[in-house]
C-alpha cells in the first residue's frame, strides 16, 4: 500500500516535471510566433481587453497576437473545412478561434479540431474540468480540445425608473407586451442571441426537457417545439414594429433599449449592464433579471483548429488568457465583466484576493441570484430550430 | 536620291490620287499642288507610319534602298504639320530639343536658341507654348522639325497659319537649309505661292 | 458604340485575357456547384436551394429594389443633363458623392432614419409623432431605405457618366432641329439628346442594375429583413459551414448569372432600340426630379451628421432632448489604426498597379488603332462580386496560394482596373496620332514616350484616377473578407463587423471610411489645382468621369 502511494506520487511527480519541461518547450516555440486569434469584434470593450492581454503576451512571451475581428465564426470554419478539403493541413489562417455550441459541435465532428491540449495548460489546475458545464458545450464532450474562456448567463436588463415589475416568465412577457405593444422584442436568430431567446422559450414552453439534452430526432422535433411555436406566434404580434423586423443582435437591442424604444433588453453577460452604466451607455437605474425558472447559460470557449499555424503560441496564449490575472480583470464591469471560469477555492489567497475585490457592480445579480443556469439543448437542435424559425416567419412580414 | 515610281495611296480599298512619279536630288524640294481633300496630307502620314486602313502601293527608293514597310521613312524624317502639335506640359526649348533625342552631344540648347534667334522668337526657349500665339507656335514646330538635321523634311501646308510677312521669313529658312544640308524636301500644298522660288520641282495631283 | 463580338478579330489579346479573368472564377464556382466539395449530386444541392424559405421572394425584392432605383437614378440623371447643358453643374460635389464608399453613406442612413436615429427623432419632434410609433424605415419590408441609399449614389455616377457623353454629341444640330421643330431646351434635351445619350450609356446602365440586385454591403445594413435580399442569402449559403448549403449558393449564384446575362442580352436591345422617352412632355417631372434631388441632398447630410453624433454619444433616450455626449467615447479611434494603415497601403498598392497597367494596356490599344473601349472593361463591373471574390479564391487555393494580402489587392486591382480604364481611356484615344508621328521620327523608344510625354501630359487625368481607384478600393467589402480569409482588416470590414455592434463604434467606423476616400479626393483636387499652373495648355483636362 504504501509503496503503491510512493509509486503514485512519483509518478505524479515526474509527470509534473515532463509537464513542466514541455510547457518549456511550447514557451520556446512559441517565441517570435505570430498568432491570428479570430474572435466577434463587435465590442470596443471587448477588443479594448484583447488588446491590452495582445500586447501582454508580446511583452511577457514574445508572441505576438493578432485580433482578427469576425462578425460570424462560421466564416473562419468555412476557411478552415477549405483547407482541410484541397488537404492543406499546415499555414492554416486560424490559429486561436472564439467559439463554443454547434460551431464545436460541428468542427468536432469534421475532424477540424487538433489533438486535446486544455489539461497541458499550467493555468487550467485552477480550473474545474469536471464541471459539467465546462466538460460538455451544448451536451457535447469537450474532449480537452477547447478551453473554457468565460460564463455565460442569459440576463434581461431593464430600467426601473420605467418598468417597476419587470415579467419574470415567458407568459409574463407576453403579458407584458399584449399591454405594451411595440416595446419588446428578440435579436433575430440564427444570430446568437436571438437563438438563445429561443431556447428560453423553449425550456419555459415544452414538456419534453429531456429530449433535447439528447441529440436531436426528427420525429421528436414537432411535439418538442410545437408550444414554442405557439407562444411566438401571439407574442409576435405584439413585438416591436409587430415582429417586421428584428435587432440583428443583442448589442443593437440594447441600443434601442439605452433610446428609451425598449422597455427590455437581453444580454448573455450577467455584468453587462453594470459595465454600460460605469461608461455611461446606460442610466444608471437599469438593473438585470432573470426569469422565475431561470435562464440558460453556457461555457464559452477558445480552440485550436487542426492546421494553425502557430500552434505554440496559440497554446501560451490561451493560458495567459486564463491566468487568474487576466480571468479577474476580464470579470470586472469596468473592464468587460464576463464571468471567470476559474473554481476561486482552488487558487492562493494572493490570487483569491483578485476576485474578492471586484466590485461587481450596481445592476449585477449575484452568483446566488442567479441560481444554476438552465443547460443548453444538444447543439444538434440548434440548426433545425433557426431553419424552422426562418421557414415560419421569413416573408411574412407584409 | 530619292526616288517615287507610281506611289499611290488607298484609304479603305479607295485610291485617293493618280499615282505620281518623281525622283529628288539632295537640296532639292518637291511641291505636291492639289485641291484640299485629296489626300496629300494622308500620302505624308503614310511616309512616316502605318495607320489602319491606309494602303501605300508604288515603289519608294531612298539612296538606292527601299522604304521599309514598317518603319517606313520615320528615321530619316522630320515633319511639320498643319498645326503646331506642341506638348502642352513641355517649354518651347523642350519641345524643340525632343526632335533632337537620337542626336548624341550637349549642343542641344544652343541649336534650340539659333533656331529660334532665326524664326523670330529669340528669348522664348523657356517660355510656355500655350501661351504664345498661333503664329509663334507654329513657329516652334518649324524650328523642331529643323532641330535635328534630318535627311528628308516633310512639310504639311506648314505657312497657312503664318502672316505673310513671317511665312517669307519662315519659308526661307525651311528652304535654306534644305539646301545646305543636301536634304530632301517635300512640300504638300494648295497655295502656289508657297512654292520656292526657282528651280524645284512641282507636282501637280489630281 | 460598336461592339465587336468576342470571337471577331478586332478583338485583341489583351481584351481576350481579361475575358479569361473573368471567366476563370465562374469555372471555380461550378466546381463547387457540380459537387466536389460537398460529395453529393448537383441536384440534391439544387434541391437544397429550392427548399430554402423565401428564396424566390429575396429575388424578387432584389429585382423590385434593383429596378426602382435605378429608374429613379435615370431620371434625376436626366434632369441634371438638361441642366449642366444650360449651366455648369458643381463638379466638385459629384467628386464627393462618388468618393465616399456606398456602406458609409448606408451606415449613415441608418443611423439617421432607424428607430432613435437623429432624423427619426427630430422628425417626431417636427410633427409631434409618437416616439414609440411602429416606422418601418429604414429597413423596412419594401426596400425603401435601400433604395434612397442606392439612389443617392447611382444617380451620381450615372450623371458623372452622361455629362461627358451628352457633351461629345453633335448638340448644334440637335438644337437646330429643336429649333425648327419648335422645342424648348428641355424637350430637345430629352426628347432628342438624352435617348441617343442613354444608348451610349448601356454599359454603366446595367452596372447599376446588377449593383442593386447584387450586392452586399448596402443590403446587410440597409436591407429588408426577413427574408433579406438575395446577395445576402447566398452570401449566407456560400460562407455557411455545411458543405451542401455551400454547393445550394454556388448553384444560386450560377443561375443568377445566367439570368443577368439573359437580362444584359434584353437589356441592351431595349436600350438600344430607338425608345420614344415617354415621359418627356410632361415639365411637372423635371420639378419632381429637383423636389427628389433636393430631398436625397438632405438625407445625405442627415446621414453625415448622424455619423458625427453618435461617433460621440454614449447614450441619448427619446425622452431626453440632448445626447450625453463623451469624447472618451474616441479613445476608440485607437482600434481603428491599424485598419486604417491597411486600407491606406491596399488602396495605394490597387491605385499604383491599376494605373500602371491602365497606361500600359491604353498605350497598347492606341498603337493598335483602337478608338473605343471594348464592352469587356464593363463588363468586369457587371459579374456580381460574390461569385468573383470566391471564384478567384478558389483558383488562387489551386496555385498553391492562400488567402491574404496579395490576393486583396489582385481582387482590388482586377475591380479598380476597368474603372481606370473607362475614366482614362477617351483622352488616350481621342489623342492626335500625329503626334506619335512625330515622337517616332524623333526616335523616343516606347518607354519613353509613355514616361516623358503621356505620364506628365495626362498627369491630371492620371491623379484623379489614382484617387478614383483609391476610392474604388476602400470601399471594397466582399473581395477583402472573402480573398483576405478575414485576416485583412480594413476600415471596410471594420465596418461590416460593427454594423451588428455597438452603435458608437459603428458611427466611427463609418466615419473613418467616409474619411479616408475622401482625402484621397481632396488631395488629387489640391495637387491638380497647384500642379501645372504655369502651363496654359495643361488646363481643362481631368474632369473625370467616376464612380
Amino acid at each position: 500500500m504504501i509503496f503503491r502511494l510512493i509509486v503514485t506520487t512519483v509518478l505524479l511527480a515526474s509527470v509534473q516535471l515532463v509537464q513542466a519541461a514541455d510547457w518549456q518547450a511550447v514557451e520556446a516555440d512559441a517565441k517570435g510566433q505570430t498568432v491570428y486569434f479570430y474572435a466577434w469584434g463587435g465590442s470596443s470593450t471587448i477588443n479594448q481587453y484583447i488588446e491590452r492581454w495582445a500586447q501582454i503576451a508580446e511583452e511577457r512571451h514574445d508572441v505576438k497576437v493578432e485580433h482578427v475581428k469576425v462578425d460570424d465564426i462560421s466564416v473562419a470554419i468555412q476557411g478552415i473545412q477549405t483547407a482541410k478539403r484541397v488537404g492543406r493541413s499546415d499555414q492554416g489562417s486560424v490559429d486561436v478561434m472564439w467559439i463554443n455550441g454547434e460551431n464545436f459541435a460541428r468542427m468536432k465532428r469534421d475532424g477540424l479540431m487538433g489533438t486535446p491540449f486544455v489539461a497541458d495548460l499550467p493555468s487550467s489546475k485552477a480550473i474545474n474540468l469536471d464541471d459539467p458545464t465546462i466538460a460538455a458545450d451544448f451536451s457535447v464532450p469537450t474532449d480537452g480540445l477547447e478551453a473554457p474562456w468565460g460564463r455565460a448567463q442569459l440576463v434581461f436588463i431593464y430600467d426601473q425608473s420605467r418598468l417597476s415589475q419587470p415579467p419574470k416568465s415567458m407568459d409574463a412577457l407576453l403579458n407584458y407586451a399584449k399591454n405594451n405593444p411595440g416595446r419588446v422584442t428578440y435579436p433575430e436568430p440564427p444570430n446568437f442571441h436571438g437563438t438563445t431567446f429561443l431556447k428560453q422559450v423553449l425550456w419555459e414552453t415544452t414538456e419534453q426537457q429531456d429530449w433535447l439534452q439528447k441529440p436531436y430526432v426528427e420525429a421528436r422535433f414537432e411535439q418538442v417545439t410545437s408550444p414554442m411555436w405557439a407562444y411566438l406566434d401571439s407574442l409576435h404580434l405584439h413585438l416591436w414594429r409587430k415582429g417586421r423586423e428584428f435587432p440583428d443582435s443583442a448589442e443593437v437591442m440594447m441600443d434601442l433599449f439605452a433610446d428609451g424604444i425598449l422597455d427590455i433588453a437581453l444580454s448573455f453577460n450577467p455584468n453587462d449592464a453594470s459595465q454600460r452604466i460605469l461608461d455611461g451607455r446606460f442610466a444608471p437605474s437599469v438593473r438585470t433579471y432573470i426569469h422565475e425558472m431561470g435562464t440558460v447559460g453556457n461555457t464559452h470557449f477558445l480552440a485550436i483548429p487542426f492546421n494553425a499555424d502557430a500552434r505554440a503560441g496559440a497554446l501560451v496564449w490561451i493560458n495567459l488568457l486564463l491566468t487568474p490575472e487576466a480571468q479577474a480583470e476580464k470579470a470586472d464591469p469596468s473592464v468587460w465583466g464576463d464571468p471567470t471560469v476559474i473554481d476561486e477555492s482552488r487558487l492562493g489567497s494572493e490570487d483569491q484576493k483578485l476576485f474578492r475585490s471586484l466590485n461587481l457592480g450596481p445592476a449585477t445579480l449575484s452568483a446566488a441570484d442567479r441560481g444554476v443556469p438552465l443547460s443548453e439543448p444538444h447543439a444538434t437542435w440548434v440548426e433545425p430550430i433557426e431553419r424552422a424559425w426562418k421557414e415560419r416567419y421569413f416573408g411574412k412580414a407584409r | 536620291m530619292l526616288i517615287f515610281d507610281e506611289v499611290a495611296v488607298e484609304r479603305s480599298g479607295q485610291r485617293l490620287f493618280q499615282p505620281v512619279s518623281f525622283t529628288l536630288e539632295p537640296g532639292e524640294i518637291m511641291t505636291l499642288q492639289g485641291e484640299s481633300g485629296l489626300g496629300k496630307s494622308t500620302l505624308l502620314h503614310a511616309l512616316i507610319a502605318q495607320e489602319p486602313g491606309v494602303e501605300i502601293s508604288g515603289q519608294i527608293t531612298l539612296d538606292g534602298s527601299p522604304m521599309d514597310p514598317v518603319t517606313r521613312l520615320s528615321a530619316e524624317s522630320q515633319t511639320v504639320f498643319q498645326e503646331p502639335l506642341l506638348f502642352p506640359h513641355l517649354s518651347v526649348g523642350a519641345n524643340i530639343e525632343l526632335s533632337m533625342y537620337r542626336l548624341p552631344g550637349a549642343s542641344h540648347r544652343v541649336r534650340v536658341n539659333q533656331l529660334l534667334n532665326d524664326l523670330g522668337l529669340g528669348g522664348m526657349a523657356a517660355q510656355d507654348p500655350f501661351q504664345l500665339s498661333r503664329g509663334q507656335m507654329m513657329r516652334v514646330a518649324v524650328a523642331r522639325a529643323l532641330a535635328p538635321h534630318h535627311r528628308i523634311l516633310l512639310l504639311d501646308e506648314p505657312l497657312s497659319a503664318l502672316d505673310s510677312e513671317t511665312r517669307e521669313q519662315v519659308k526661307h529658312r525651311i528652304f535654306e537649309q534644305i539646301r545646305e544640308d543636301g536634304a530632301y524636301g517635300i512640300l504638300v500644298t494648295h497655295h502656289p505661292e508657297d512654292r520656292p522660288q526657282g528651280g524645284d520641282m512641282v507636282c501637280l495631283m489630281r | 458604340m460598336e461592339r465587336a463580338l468576342f470571337w471577331e478579330g478586332s478583338v485583341n489579346w489583351i481584351e481576350r485575357f481579361f475575358v479569361l479573368i473573368l471567366i476563370l472564377p465562374v469555372i471555380g464556382l461550378l466546381d463547387e456547384a457540380y459537387g466536389r466539395y460537398s460529395g453529393v449530386s448537383w441536384i440534391q444541392g439544387l434541391t437544397r436551394l429550392w427548399s430554402e424559405p423565401a428564396l424566390i421572394e429575396s429575388l424578387i425584392l432584389s429585382v423590385w429594389v434593383a429596378s426602382v432605383s435605378l429608374v429613379i437614378s435615370l431620371f434625376i440623371a436626366r434632369a441634371i443633363s438638361a441642366k449642366t447643358l444650360q449651366v455648369n453643374d458643381s463638379q466638385l460635389w459629384r467628386s464627393v458623392l462618388l468618393a465616399i464608399p456606398h456602406s458609409a453613406l448606408a451606415i449613415g442612413l441608418l443611423l439617421a432614419l432607424s428607430a432613435g436615429g437623429v432624423g427619426w427623432r427630430w422628425i417626431s419632434v417636427i410633427f409631434e409623432l409618437p416616439l414609440d410609433q411602429q416606422y418601418l424605415f429604414p429597413r423596412d419590408p419594401w426596400g425603401i431605405g435601400m433604395i434612397v441609399s442606392l439612389v443617392i449614389k447611382e444617380s451620381a455616377f450615372l450623371i458623372a457618366i452622361a455629362i461627358p457623353i451628352t457633351k461629345r454629341l453633335p448638340l448644334r444640330s440637335y438644337q437646330v432641329i429643336a429649333r425648327q421643330a419648335g422645342l424648348t431646351q428641355i424637350q430637345c434635351h430629352h426628347q432628342l439628346i438624352w435617348p441617343q445619350a442613354i444608348r451610349l450609356m448601356w454599359p454603366a446602365i446595367f452596372v447599376v442594375f446588377v449593383f442593386g440586385l447584387t450586392n452586399l454591403e448596402v443590403s446587410l445594413i440597409l436591407g429588408p429583413d426577413q427574408p433579406q435580399l438575395i446577395g445576402v442569402r447566398l452570401f449566407q449559403l456560400l460562407t455557411d459551414p455545411d458543405a451542401l448549403n455551400r454547393q445550394a449558393g454556388a448553384l444560386g449564384l450560377l443561375i443568377m448569372l445566367v439570368g443577368l446575362a439573359v437580362v444584359s442580352g434584353v437589356f441592351h436591345r431595349s436600350v438600344r432600340a430607338r425608345v420614344k422617352d415617354r415621359l418627356s412632355d410632361a415639365m411637372a417631372f423635371t420639378h419632381g426630379a429637383t423636389v427628389l434631388r433636393w430631398a436625397l441632398i438632405a438625407a445625405f447630410w442627415l446621414s453625415i451628421v448622424s455619423l458625427l453624433m453618435w461617433s460621440v454619444t454614449m447614450r441619448w433616450s427619446v425622452f431626453e432632448p440632448l445626447p450625453h455626449v463623451s469624447l472618451n467615447a474616441l479613445t476608440s479611434l485607437k482600434t481603428l489604426a491599424s485598419p486604417f494603415w491597411v486600407s491606406l497601403s491596399i488602396g495605394l498598392a490597387t491605385g499604383v498597379i491599376a494605373i500602371v497597367l491602365a497606361v500600359c494596356i491604353l498605350e497598347y490599344l492606341v498603337s493598335k488603332g483602337q478608338k473605343r473601349l471594348h464592352w469587356v472593361w464593363w463588363a468586369f463591373l457587371w459579374l456580381p462580386a460574390l461569385p468573383m471574390a470566391s471564384g478567384l479564391l478558389a483558383w488562387i487555393y489551386f496555385f498553391g496560394g492562400s488567402p491574404g494580402l496579395w490576393p486583396v489587392v489582385l481582387g482590388h486591382t482586377l475591380i479598380a482596373l476597368p474603372y481606370v480604364m473607362i475614366v482614362m481611356s477617351d483622352s488616350w484615344f481621342d489623342r492626335d496620332r500625329r503626334h506619335d508621328m512625330f515622337l517616332k521620327q524623333a526616335g523616343l523608344p516606347v518607354g519613353r514616350r509613355i514616361l516623358l510625354i503621356w505620364v506628365p501630359r495626362h498627369s491630371r487625368l492620371l491623379v484623379l484616377a489614382f484617387a478614383l481607384a483609391f476610392a474604388v478600393s476602400c470601399a471594397l467589402y466582399t473581395q477583402t473578407i472573402l480573398l483576405g480569409g478575414g485576416r485583412v482588416e480594413t476600415l471596410m470590414t471594420e465596418l461590416m463587423v460593427t454594423v451588428s455592434g455597438e452603435r458608437r463604434l459603428a458611427a466611427l467606423t463609418g466615419l473613418a471610411n467616409l474619411l479616408l476616400p475622401l482625402i484621397a479626393f481632396a488631395l488629387a483636387l489640391w495637387v491638380n489645382r497647384l500642379s501645372w499652373s504655369h502651363r496654359a495648355g495643361m488646363q481643362g483636362e481631368g474632369y473625370a468621369d467616376f464612380r
